[in-house]
C-alpha cells in the first residue's frame, strides 16, 4: 500500500503521463456526449456528468407516478430547447388486464408538459395495444436518425428473450445521439441488461431515492436523494376544513337584493 | 443525335405471370379454341419437366402435375406495355408503344442521367425490378433498333445489318415465301437488287421499309402519352392467402408507380391498393382495399413498401387473393429531399425523418394510437389538453398560457372517488394536503354540450408511499373528494 502511495505521488509528480485511478469515474470525454440531468445531485454521480447520449437508459420502479417523469423532464426540456423532437411509448393500454392500475390509465398531462418546458408540437405519443408493438415502437423511434429522446414504458419485458430485444434497442440507440430511456419493473433489477446506466427509483419520504445499479466506472454503493418538488411544499400544509366555505356564495350576496324596477328607473 | 433503343419483351404473356411470383412454379401460358388449347409459352420449370411450346394443354399436364396454366389476354398485355412505357416516361419523353416492346429515344436524354451507360444500366435493372426482362438494342433510327433488337444485337453498323436475315423485317409470310424462292436470305441481298424492279414486284411501302430500316428514309413515329392517373393490376398466378406473400408483387406494382411519378415529376399522397379474391370457396367476396395515406407527397418505392408491410401487418384476408392493383388518383407536384452537405440542422426534426416516423408508427399502429398532444385554453382541467393526430406542417399551434398553479403530469382520465375515513380522504392511506385550496369553477355559459358543472377547489396532497397527488373536493354537495392526477 505504502508503495502504491509513493508510485502514485511519484507519477504525480512527474506529471505529464494521465492517470486514471480506478476510484474515480472515466474521464468526461470517454464515454460520448452526456446531457445534463438538470439535478445536480445525479449529475455528479453520473459518468460524464450527465444522462449519456446514445445509450440505453434503464429507470426500474415499480411505483408509478412516484416523480419518474419529473425526473426526465428537466432533460427532456432542454433537447427541446435545442428543438430535437421525442417519442413517448406509453404503458400498454391494458384494457384486457384486470385489475387496471390507476396509472395505466393516466395521461401525460399537455398542460404540465408545456410548463414543465416540452415542446408537445415536437413530441409524439404512442399508446401501444400489446408488449410487443411497445417494444416495436421504441425501435422504430431509435431508428429515426434526428430524433432527440425516446421514453419508453416496457413493463412487460421479462424473460430471455427480452434480452435480445433490449440489445436491439441498445445497439439502434448507440448510431444516433438519442437519450433512450426505457421504464421496466424492479425485478429485472437482477436480471442482466445490456444497458450501460440503470437506475431504480423508489420513494423515501417525500423524497426520490434513485440507486444506481450500473454505471460505468465504480459502482456506487448509496442511494441518492433527489429533490423534485417545490422545497416549500415540504413543510407546507394547509387544512381542508378551513379553506371550503360549505355553500356557495349566492348570486343575491354579491349583487345586492333584487329591487324593483320602477325604483332604478325613478 | 437522335439514339433510339428498342426493348422488345419476348414471351410477354409468360413474364407477366412470372413478375408476381417470388419461387419457381412450372407455368404455362396457353391459347387455342376450348378443345385444341396448347402451350405457346413456358418457362424453365415446366421445360425442365418436358413441357415444350405447341403442345396439347393435357399432354403438358401429364407431363408436370403442378402446372399452373394460364391463359393468353391479349388486353392484359397491351395493359402491360402502357404500364413499362408509363414508367419508361422517366427516362425519355418519346415513348412509342409497340406491339410486343416499346422505342424510346434516348439520345437527348442520356447527358441528364449522366452518359449512355448509366442510362442503359438505370433502365436494365429498373425494367428487372418491375420484373420484365427485355431484348434491347441502340440504332440511330428508330426501324434499326428494332431489327437489331430482335435479332438480339446490342449494336449493329451497316455492314453486320446487311448480314442479318431478312425474316427480322417481319413482312407477312407470303412475301417472305417468295423471296426465299428467289434464292434470297439476307437484307443485304434485297438490297442488291434494282429498287424500281422491287417496288413493282413487292410494293413500293417495302421498300420504303427497307430505306427505314437503313436509316434513310425519316421515320416519324406516334409518341405515347402518360395518362393523367396511375393503375396498374398484376394476376396472381397462385393463390395468395397470407398478406405478407402480397409483398412481392406490391413492391413490383410500387416500382412501376415510382417510374411513373418519376416521369411526371409528382409525388402520390394516397394509394389505393385492392386485391381481388378468387370465388371458388364461399362464393363472392368484396375485394380488400387497403389505402396507404401519406403525409406529404412521396415517390420512394423502398419507402412506399416499407410503409405498406407495417399497413399489412393489420390486415387479414377473407379469401387467398388473386389479383393486386394499385391506383393513384391524384398525383401531386414533388419536391425531392436534398439530402444535406451539412450536419443535421436543427430544425430536422420536423424534416423528412420526422414525418417517416410518424408514417411508420402510424400505418402500423392505426391513428387513435399515434397521437400528440395540445394544450387548450379552457380552465376546466380535463378540458385543457387535447390529443390530436402527428403535424405535418411545422408551425406550432400557439400556445395558450399555462397554468400558474402546479399542474400534475399525470392526469387520470375522470376523477376516481376517494374513500373516507373520519371526513378525511385515503388514497390509499392518510393523506397530507400539502398546497391550496385553487378554486376552479365554470358558470352556466361554459358549459357547452356533455360537459358537466365543475365547482372544485383542487389541493396538492402527499400519501405515506411518496405520491404526490393532485386531489380535489366538490364544492357542491356532498362535498365528495376526489383524485385526479398525480406529480409523477
Amino acid at each position: 500500500m505504502r508503495a502504491a502511495t509513493e508510485l502514485l505521488s511519484l507519477l504525480q509528480t512527474a506529471g505529464g503521463a494521465p492517470l486514471w485511478r480506478a476510484d474515480e469515474l472515466p474521464a468526461e470525454d470517454a464515454g460520448g456526449p452526456t446531457l445534463a440531468s438538470g439535478f445536480a445531485e445525479l449529475d455528479r454521480e453520473l459518468p460524464g456528468g450527465g444522462w449519456p447520449l446514445g445509450q440505453l437508459i434503464e429507470l426500474l420502479t415499480d411505483d408509478a407516478g412516484i416523480g419518474e417523469l419529473s425526473l426526465l423532464a428537466p432533460s427532456l426540456a432542454q433537447l427541446a430547447q435545442s428543438r430535437r423532437s421525442a417519442v413517448w411509448v406509453l404503458p400498454v393500454d391494458a384494457a384486457r388486464a384486470t385489475p387496471r392500475s390507476l396509472e395505466a390509465q393516466a395521461v401525460p398531462y399537455a398542460p404540465a408538459l408545456a410548463t414543465a418546458g416540452l415542446d408537445l408540437a415536437r413530441t409524439i405519443f404512442v399508446k401501444p395495444a400489446t408488449p410487443r408493438e411497445s417494444l416495436w415502437a421504441v425501435e422504430q423511434s431509435l431508428r429515426a436518425r434526428h430524433l432527440g429522446a425516446v421514453v419508453g414504458w416496457l413493463p412487460h419485458a421479462s424473460g430471455e428473450g427480452d434480452f435480445r430485444a433490449l440489445r436491439r434497442l441498445h445497439l439502434l440507440a448507440q448510431s444516433h445521439q438519442a437519450l433512450a430511456f426505457v421504464l421496466r419493473s424492479t425485478r429485472e433489477a437482477q436480471a442482466p441488461s445490456p444497458a450501460m446506466l440503470r437506475l431504480q427509483l423508489a420513494s423515501a419520504g417525500a423524497q426520490l431515492q434513485v440507486t444506481l445499479l450500473k454505471r460505468r466506472g465504480r459502482p456506487l454503493l448509496d442511494p441518492i436523494t433527489l429533490q423534485l418538488r417545490p422545497a416549500h411544499w415540504e413543510q407546507a400544509r394547509v387544512e381542508a376544513d378551513t379553506a371550503l366555505p360549505r355553500t356557495m356564495p349566492a348570486a343575491t350576496a354579491l349583487l345586492g337584493a333584487p329591487r324593483p324596477l320602477d325604483e332604478l328607473l325613478a | 443525335m437522335a439514339l433510339w433503343l428498342a426493348l422488345i419483351l419476348p414471351a410477354l404473356p409468360l413474364q407477366l405471370a412470372e413478375r408476381a411470383i417470388d419461387g419457381t412454379l412450372p407455368l404455362a401460358i396457353v391459347e387455342g379454341a376450348p378443345q385444341r388449347v396448347a402451350v405457346i409459352h413456358c418457362n424453365a420449370t415446366a421445360q425442365a419437366a418436358g413441357v415444350a411450346p405447341g403442345m396439347k394443354l393435357a399432354a403438358a399436364q401429364a407431363l408436370a402435375c403442378e402446372l399452373i396454366a394460364l391463359e393468353r389476354s391479349l388486353e392484359r398485355e397491351q395493359a402491360a406495355l402502357e404500364e413499362i412505357a408509363g414508367w419508361a416516361y422517366q427516362f425519355s419523353s418519346h415513348v412509342v408503344l409497340q406491339p410486343d416492346g416499346l422505342l424510346l429515344e434516348t439520345g437527348s436524354s442520356e447527358r441528364l442521367f449522366g452518359g449512355r451507360t448509366p442510362l442503359h444500366r438505370a433502365i436494365t435493372t429498373g425494367l428487372a425490378e418491375l420484373g420484365y426482362r427485355a431484348a434491347c438494342a441502340y440504332a440511330t433510327a428508330p426501324r434499326t433498333a428494332r431489327v437489331c433488337a430482335l435479332a438480339h444485337a446490342a449494336r449493329v453498323d451497316v455492314d453486320d445489318l446487311q448480314r442479318l436475315p431478312f425474316a427480322l423485317l417481319e413482312w407477312d409470310a407470303a412475301t417472305n415465301e417468295t423471296l426465299r424462292a428467289l434464292g434470297l436470305t439476307t437484307i443485304g441481298d434485297l438490297l442488291q437488287l434494282p429498287r424500281d424492279a422491287f417496288a413493282r414486284r413487292f410494293g413500293a411501302e417495302r421498300l420504303d421499309d427497307l430505306d427505314r430500316v437503313l436509316g434513310v428514309r425519316a421515320d416519324p413515329q406516334p409518341l405515347y402519352v402518360p395518362p393523367a392517373r396511375f393503375t396498374a393490376r398484376i394476376e396472381l398466378p397462385a393463390d395468395f392467402s397470407e398478406t405478407a406473400q402480397l409483398m412481392f408483387p406490391a413492391r413490383r406494382l410500387l416500382a412501376s408507380l415510382e417510374g411513373f411519378l418519376r416521369g411526371r415529376n409528382a409525388g402520390a399522397t394516397t394509394l389505393v391498393f385492392s386485391a381481388t379474391h378468387s370465388e371458388r370457396r364461399n362464393g363472392p367476396v368484396p375485394p380488400t382495399i387497403v389505402t396507404l395515406a401519406l403525409a406529404a407527397p412521396e415517390r420512394d418505392a423502398k419507402r412506399l413498401a416499407a410503409l405498406l408491410n407495417e399497413r399489412l401487418a393489420r390486415v387479414t384476408l377473407p379469401a387467398p387473393a388473386i389479383t393486386l392493383a394499385l391506383a393513384v388518383d391524384e398525383l401531386h407536384p414533388f419536391a425531392a429531399c436534398n439530402a444535406s452537405l451539412l450536419p443535421p440542422a436543427q430544425d430536422a426534426a420536423r424534416g423528412s425523418d420526422w414525418l417517416q416516423l410518424a408514417e411508420t408508427l402510424h400505418a402500423r399502429l392505426g391513428s387513435e394510437r399515434v397521437f400528440q398532444l395540445q394544450v387548450v385554453d379552457d380552465h376546466r382541467p380535463e378540458r385543457a389538453w387535447r390529443a390530436v393526430p402527428v403535424s405535418i406542417d411545422g408551425d406550432p399551434v400557439k400556445t395558450p398560457a399555462l397554468p400558474s398553479q402546479p399542474r400534475p403530469l399525470l392526469l387520470l382520465p375522470a376523477p376516481q372517488p376517494l374513500s373516507m375515513k373520519n371526513d378525511e380522504p385515503l388514497c390509499p392511506d392518510a393523506l397530507t394536503l400539502v398546497t391550496g385550496p385553487e378554486r376552479i369553477e365554470c358558470g352556466w355559459w361554459d358549459m357547452g354540450i356533455g360537459a358537466k358543472a365543475v365547482h372544485r377547489d383542487y389541493f396538492v396532497a402527499r400519501n405515506g408511499r411518496g405520491h404526490w397527488l393532485w386531489i380535489f373536493r366538490e364544492l357542491a354537495a356532498p362535498h365528495g373528494w376526489f383524485l385526479h392526477g398525480l406529480f409523477a
